[in-house]
């Protein structure tokens, strides 16, 4: 099976390289979708060997997502690994991502931050995703622990399906709606977070109203 | 004879007429927004040189002063071209997107087919 990895980018060329080296011992792709970069990102991410999909200017975390997932459709990927570029993901989960997938037991897998000890993730983060994984499990009508995270894995089949509309980060939410409500097989994995103190990447406090927003206006899944 | 503010207006309504028709000649400007804002300075040079029309549209609508009219029709003028540039503005955002994506991924299957020509 090809398990190819979806890396969307902006400005991480500090973290880039050991992300894409990290995701080459398990994956056979990658594709990292620098979105607008305007520092080494795109060409620290191919030195470590990653395909480099450039957006010509900034679109936004979830249209980054689209156009890899475009791609990784196109490239022939049987199951497609999703995670963020900021290093806030340890590629050895991937296998642990994967896994139900390969045992034929899901087809959307999300790693959750949440599942096990939280660990290093700010408590305004927290209640942040609290909040909105709270709201997208109502929509979707199952409970969901971590609606934010960026650390997933999909089937091609389940990918062609959920492929989100959102630039920014509603993508999330938006993706896990569509596969309640076609009815894929969605579970949850435990994964590491990691978070340094001196970088604050991914959604902010201004970003959870919108998301929030958007998840609610769409009506709950058909049971 | 008008008074002094009344003929500062209609100059002013005159220019801005001026310029309009000539983004219209220069083809930068659609007929629907020509047409829009042509109304608005014509009501600007004729309420100039014609103030008393105010005091008919005051007694209508039962306001008591001329400036009443002018500054609630001019407010709720300015919310209507606010709510068409952000519906514009929109639009356009939807078609940069798309453009950008479609070039990203163009760009890279160009890039890989050229790969895949150099190795055979």
């Amino acid at each position: 099976m090809k398990i190819t990895c979806v890396i969307p980018c902006h400005n991480e060329e500090s973290t880039v390289e050991s992300v894409v080296e990290g995701c080459r011992k398990y994956c056979g792709e990658i594709f990292l979708i620098d979105d607008g970069s305007t520092d080494e990102t795109a060409s620290r991410a191919a030195k470590a060997g990653a395909h480099v999909v450039k957006h010509a200017v900034r679109l936004g975390a979830g249209s980054a997502l689209s156009t890899g997932f475009e791609i990784a459709l196109r490239s022939g990927a049987d199951i497609i690994v999703t995670l963020d570029g900021d290093g806030q993901h340890s590629p050895d989960d991937v296998p642990r991502v994967v896994k139900p997938i390969l045992d034929g037991a899901a087809d959307f897998v999300v790693g959750s931050r949440f599942l096990e000890n939280a660990g290093s993730t700010p408590i305004h983060k927290k209640i942040g995703n609290k909040l909105l994984s709270s709201a997208t499990s109502l929509v979707c009508g199952r409970r969901i622990t971590d609606s934010q995270s960026g650390f997933r894995a999909y089937t091609r089949n389940a990918l062609k399906w959920v492929i989100h509309e959102a630039k920014d980060y509603a993508w999330a939410s938006e993706t896990l709606i569509l596969a309640a409500r076609r009815g894929f097989r969605v579970t949850e994995v435990p994964i590491r977070s990691i978070y340094l103190s001196n970088r604050q990447r991914g959604a902010g406090v201004s970003d959870g109203p919108k998301i929030l927003y958007e998840t609610l206006k769409r009506r709950p899944a058909d049971k | 004879m008008p008074e002094l503010y009344g003929l500062v207006a209609s100059i002013i309504g005159v220019l801005l007429l001026a310029l309009t028709v000539r983004e219209l000649y220069r083809r930068r400007m659609r007929v629907a927004s020509f047409l829009l804002w042509s109304i608005l300075w014509v009501g600007l040079i004729v309420t100039g040189v014609f103030p008393q029309i105010y005091w008919v549209a005051v007694t209508h609508l039962g306001m008591a002063l001329p400036i009443h009219f002018i500054t609630t029709f001019s407010i709720i003028i300015l919310f209507a071209i606010s709510y068409q540039l952000y519906r514009t503005l929109n639009e356009v955002d939807k078609k940069l997107t798309k453009v950008v994506k479609q070039l990203a991924i163009e760009s890279f299957s160009s890039e890989q087919k050229s790969q895949e020509e150099e190795k055979s």
